[in-house]
């Protein structure tokens, strides 16, 4: 994953707004998934905006030589509003429509855009049903691609820990879409013995 | 067939590694474009949100001994001591000694009398009901009413306490919460100094109660703009303010600035603080000597005198001819603006609609290690509406002629084509007046 130059975070240290618009740009697809994860679309867009505003009060506080990369920092930052978040109203379980529709489609034959599209969406129904723990880690390493020390570090928790909850993650989504995609094939097959 | 081993290899418990990878990053969410104009609004509210917050924790610290040093001043000035303004400064006076030149009533001046030079470090008591009016070249200060104690030291004064008034250029009077320095040759500037052993302890624990505490603790500058200018250099860091003819402040020992600015009003470029509620500008009226005209109101319209292209003293758009760089010109014409303004008000009492722009032409030349403005002539390609009022151009040359810039480079002369653009503007919708951050 791209970080922002150095250049431009000492600009943005100094207040520079042009800088702090690239940060944004750099950031943003990150932070919103990450949002996605931990608090549904509903939300997202909301709690990625208030990261954003803290990450500009705090900029100057950023410690570039630290242990943390900007990107951890912020994350961590976006972490914890959602969290804030969770634990100030009941987390809503998000049915996901048309998630990555525009893509499968561009990419496969109608029937198989449709069953990506199902997927996808299944996806993102039995991603809002783990625990937040597991979400976090799911999105921080699968969409956010950090390093499993820096997701231990934005979770708290040791590295083994979070090795145990992406492993347990993808074996729950795995099993969720598996379901789905074996019922979908039976379908699929189904149709096309009648078609043959 | 492909697509069906693509989605059967898990069987019924799953999805293989690879196919699971490829739903996960076709899953990925994508920032809505929306985000970042939203961010980037959200990011610029919060920091006017900031600075208003940091605003209103100044006034809000000083709001209360505000009004009730103004409820006491109010009682403590029935009338004014001075009488009229002081006399212009005559034109190239030589600055020597400061001098006494007129006492009445209690002045205790050590090693002293009327006429006698002061030393160079001199402290003056001027006992309540008394005066003393002092003198040195062209400039002079009055103390009266009250304690006052000052030090002279060359050009600058420390005022402890009590009132002073000055006039002529260049004085540098130093109190508590900022310094002030006078700005024009016929500067006309009123300062009174309300520190705690100036206020009447009984009266403001009797009525007061416990906001009376505050107020003792501060001290409190009320600064009155007769003539000319005054520029206010506040704590280190703090933008200076510039106030101009009929403009009143109110300072307390930290904090902005409470200001009221007159329709001869400061050029926008120094930032305008002004209250935020009527009861500062009413504690800023109760202030004012007894004779001096009201505030204008709060609505008022403030005319506005600008170099081409911007608001405010922008960057110059002259055509400059000799040895002086540009941005001296700028900053020599930025002193004047407040000037300026005055006669574009004079100007719209008799003709509200006039504006546009009037291009001068005027000549710099060496005098005594400075450039002064030896001649200049409102040029005929100015817009004809204020070619039509005449003492308007007249004004603003002499305005002009109390200008000063450094001296050209090559002790020659040089020639300025400056454009002023004159137009009145409405203070913006929802607010009437300006604030400082």
């Amino acid at each position: 994953m791209a970080e922002l130059p150095a250049s431009t975070l000492a600009a943005c240290r100094r207040g520079d707004a042009h800088a702090f618009r690239a940060l944004v740009e750099c950031y943003q697809d990150r932070v919103y998934a990450l949002c996605v994860a931990l608090a549904g679309r509903a939300d997202a867009e909301d709690l990625a905006q208030e990261t954003f505003l803290r990450v500009h009060q705090a900029i100057g506080r950023f410690a570039p030589d630290g242990p943390a990369t900007l990107g951890g920092w912020i994350l961590t930052i976006a972490r914890r509003l959602c969290h804030d978040r969770a634990r100030s109203a009941r987390l809503r379980v998000e049915v996901a429509v048309g998630a990555g529709l525009e893509t499968a489609a561009a990419t496969r034959n109608p029937e198989e855009a449709a069953q990506g599209a199902s997927l996808v969406a299944a996806l993102h129904v039995a991603l809002a049903a783990l625990p937040e723990e597991q979400r976090a880690v799911f999105a921080l390493r699968e969409w956010d691609g950090l390093e499993y020390e820096e997701i231990a570090a934005v979770e708290g928790v040791p590295v083994g820990t979070v090795r145990s909850r992406l492993a347990r993650a993808r074996e729950a989504l795995r099993t969720a879409l598996g379901e789905r995609a074996g019922g979908a094939a039976k379908d699929l097959s189904l149709t096309t013995e009648r078609g043959a | 067939m492909t697509r069906d081993r693509e989605f059967m290899t898990g069987g019924p418990q799953g999805l293989d590694d690879a196919a699971l990878d490829d739903v996960v990053r076709r899953a990925a969410p994508r920032a809505p474009e929306t985000l970042l104009p939203q961010v980037l609004a959200a990011v610029a509210a919060s920091e006017r949100a900031r600075r208003r917050r940091r605003w209103r924790v100044g006034v809000g610290g000083v709001a209360g001994a505000l009004a009730v040093a103004a409820v006491v001043l109010l009682v403590l000035r029935t009338r004014s001591t001075f009488g009229p303004g002081l006399s212009p400064a005559p034109a190239g006076a030589e600055a020597g000694p400061w001098r006494l030149a007129a006492a009445a009533g209690d002045v205790i001046v050590p090693g002293g009398g009327v006429g006698d030079p002061l030393p160079a470090a001199a402290a003056l008591t001027v006992a309540a009901g008394g005066s003393a009016r002092l003198e040195r070249g062209g400039e002079a200060f009055v103390l009266a009413r009250g304690l006052a104690v000052l030090r002279t030291e060359g050009a600058t004064l420390t005022l402890l306490g009590g009132t002073a008034r000055l006039g002529g250029d260049g004085i540098d009077v130093t109190t508590a919460p900022a310094r002030i320095h006078t700005m024009g040759r016929d500067a006309d500037v009123e300062l009174t100094l309300q520190g705690r052993s100036d206020m009447d302890h009984r009266f403001l624990v009797a009525k007061k109660g416990v906001v009376a505490g505050a107020a003792l603790g501060t001290a409190l500058l009320a600064i009155h703009v007769y003539r000319g200018q005054a520029v206010v250099e506040r704590r280190p860091g703090a933008p200076p303010l510039t106030l101009a003819a009929g403009d009143g402040a109110l300072m307390g020992a930290s904090g902005p600035p409470l200001v009221v600015r007159a329709p001869v009003a400061a050029p926008q470029a120094v930032a305008a603080v002004t209250p935020r509620k009527e009861g500062a500008r009413e504690a800023l009226q109760a202030m004012r000597p007894t004779g001096a005209r009201p505030l204008p109101p709060s609505g008022a319209a403030r005319p506005t005198a600008a170099t081409e292209g911007e608001e405010g003293p922008p960057p110059l758009n002259a055509e400059l001819d000799g040895a002086l760089d540009k941005e001296v010109v700028r900053a020599g014409i930025q002193k004047i603006i407040p000037q300026i303004k005055t006669c574009y008000e004079s100007a719209l009492e008799k003709a509200p609609q006039l504006n546009g722009r009037l291009l001068v032409k005027f000549k710099i030349r060496a005098q005594d290690g400075k450039g002064v403005v030896g001649e200049g002539e409102i040029q005929p390609d100015s817009d004809a509406a204020l070619l039509a009022e005449p003492e308007t151009g007249q004004c603003i040359l002499d305005a002009l002629a109390v200008a000063e810039f450094p001296a050209p480079e090559d002790g020659g002369e040089v020639t300025v084509s400056y454009p002023f653009v004159l137009m009145a503007t409405p203070p913006p919708l929802g607010r009437s007046r300006s604030r400082e951050p």
